[in-house]
């Protein structure tokens, strides 16, 4: 695939990367690089979850029904980002790509 | 195994084993003045770098741009 | 022609200094405004950003780290590319006065850092209920908050601390005098770490994330 000469993606842009360019692109590494990105965006979301759970759970207004069913969802969850991050050859530390300010969401 | 206590580890700040080169990386990525937002996604192999959300809209938009300007029949802005 | 941006630093600072730098392209020193700015120059940008970035990423550093053994520099986010030399001479111009307080201030300072983590990355055993993985998770994350604390009051040879939290933890900041960087370490390494967390303490860095007023 053939990209004019005078385009010139940015610092700014998508690096898709020309051709002469890329080591180590197949599509199964576009692939991986994906699912490091969309899982560690699932991830990230997860921790944020987890807080809030716990957060409500010493707040004291919820009942134990709830406190249970809260923590089975988690728990799924987690196990399901696991086993969908194993898939794809990712190791949970591929996971904590930290994703700049949406990070700072941990904050607080 | 221990598990009376946690651990803890000194890394210099050279190349050493694997495990500082993913430390080093992520303190190169983490640490320093942003100048207006540089982003850049390597979606080839298991290299992502990731700088700044508001970035990533600037980024389409500049995407967009590129892709517009590199095509035969475009307009010109 | 591209100018990747390395760092700043004062212009009596690091006269001697010709290097290689990202991608083979040497690293230049130039002068404005009162600022020695390290660039690497090249006619596109592109060279600085192939893949894989990583190994990029870590020539940048080793830029840095070789600069920042003999002088306060503040370093620019890799990868931080402007468009000509006169957009340089222009951010030089605009940020003088700022840099220059910057690098006085932290003239002989560095910043270490304490990764806290879970040495367990967690995962739930199959037979555990509901409320017993929150309760888990709810005694870690105490753990974790009340050891950053712990950690934070201990290091008192350090000006000042600063913590983050990110996914895998706790990320720990000090400024710590280029002078006291030994007695740092020491004072670390008689703080006892609870089971179930691991530290990784790195530096000297150059300080970044003191550079904000809060």
């Amino acid at each position: 695939m053939q990209e004019p000469a005078n385009s010139e993606p940015g610092p700014e842009s998508m690096d898709l990367g020309r051709p002469e360019s890329r080591i180590d692109c197949t599509p199964e590494n576009i692939e991986q690089g994906l699912a490091k990105l969309v899982l560690s965006l699932i991830e990230l979301l997860r921790q944020l979850l987890e807080r809030q759970a716990i957060r409500r759970m010493e707040g004291g207004s919820l009942t134990e029904e709830q406190v249970e069913n809260m923590g089975e969802a988690l728990m799924k969850l987690e196990a399901k980002i696991h086993e969908l991050a194993t898939h794809f050859g990712l190791t949970p530390a591929d996971l904590n790509l930290d994703l700049g300010p949406l990070g700072n969401l941990l904050e607080k | 195994m221990s598990t009376e206590t946690g651990s803890m580890v000194f890394a210099g700040n050279d190349l050493g084993d694997e495990m500082s080169l993913l430390d080093l990386l992520d303190h190169v990525l983490d640490q320093g003045v942003i100048l207006r937002g540089n982003l850049v996604i390597s979606l080839a192999g298991v290299d992502l770098v990731y700088l700044g959300l508001d970035v990533v809209l600037t980024s389409v938009e500049t995407a967009m741009r590129h892709i517009t300007r590199s095509a035969p029949a475009a307009a010109k802005k | 022609m591209s100018l990747l941006l390395y760092c700043v630093a004062k212009p009596s600072a690091l006269q001697d200094e010709s290097q290689p730098g990202v991608a083979g392209t040497p690293v230049s020193r130039i002068e404005g405004s009162n600022l020695a700015a390290f660039v690497s120059r090249n006619d596109h940008h592109e060279v600085w950003l192939r893949t894989p970035l990583s190994t990029s990423a870590l020539e940048f550093h080793r830029v840095l780290t070789g600069l920042f053994k003999s002088a306060a520099i503040i370093p620019f986010r890799f990868p931080t590319i402007l468009e000509s030399d006169q957009e340089l001479a222009e951010l030089l111009n605009q940020r003088s006065s700022e840099y220059n307080t910057l690098l006085s201030k932290f003239e002989n300072w560095t910043q270490m850092e304490a990764q806290v983590s879970y040495s367990n990355p967690g995962g739930p055993a199959p037979t555990e209920s509901g409320t017993e993985y929150l309760l888990e998770r709810q005694r870690r994350q105490r753990t974790l908050a009340d050891f950053g604390s712990e950690l934070g009051s201990a290091i008192s040879v350090a000006g000042e601390w600063r913590h983050r939290s990110m996914k895998s933890g706790l990320r720990c900041f000090a400024l710590v005098e280029r002078n006291r960087i030994a007695q740092f370490k020491e004072r670390m390494q008689s703080i006892s770490v609870p089971a179930g967390l691991k530290v990784r303490v790195s530096g000297p860095w150059p300080v970044t994330e003191f550079l904000d007023p809060n």
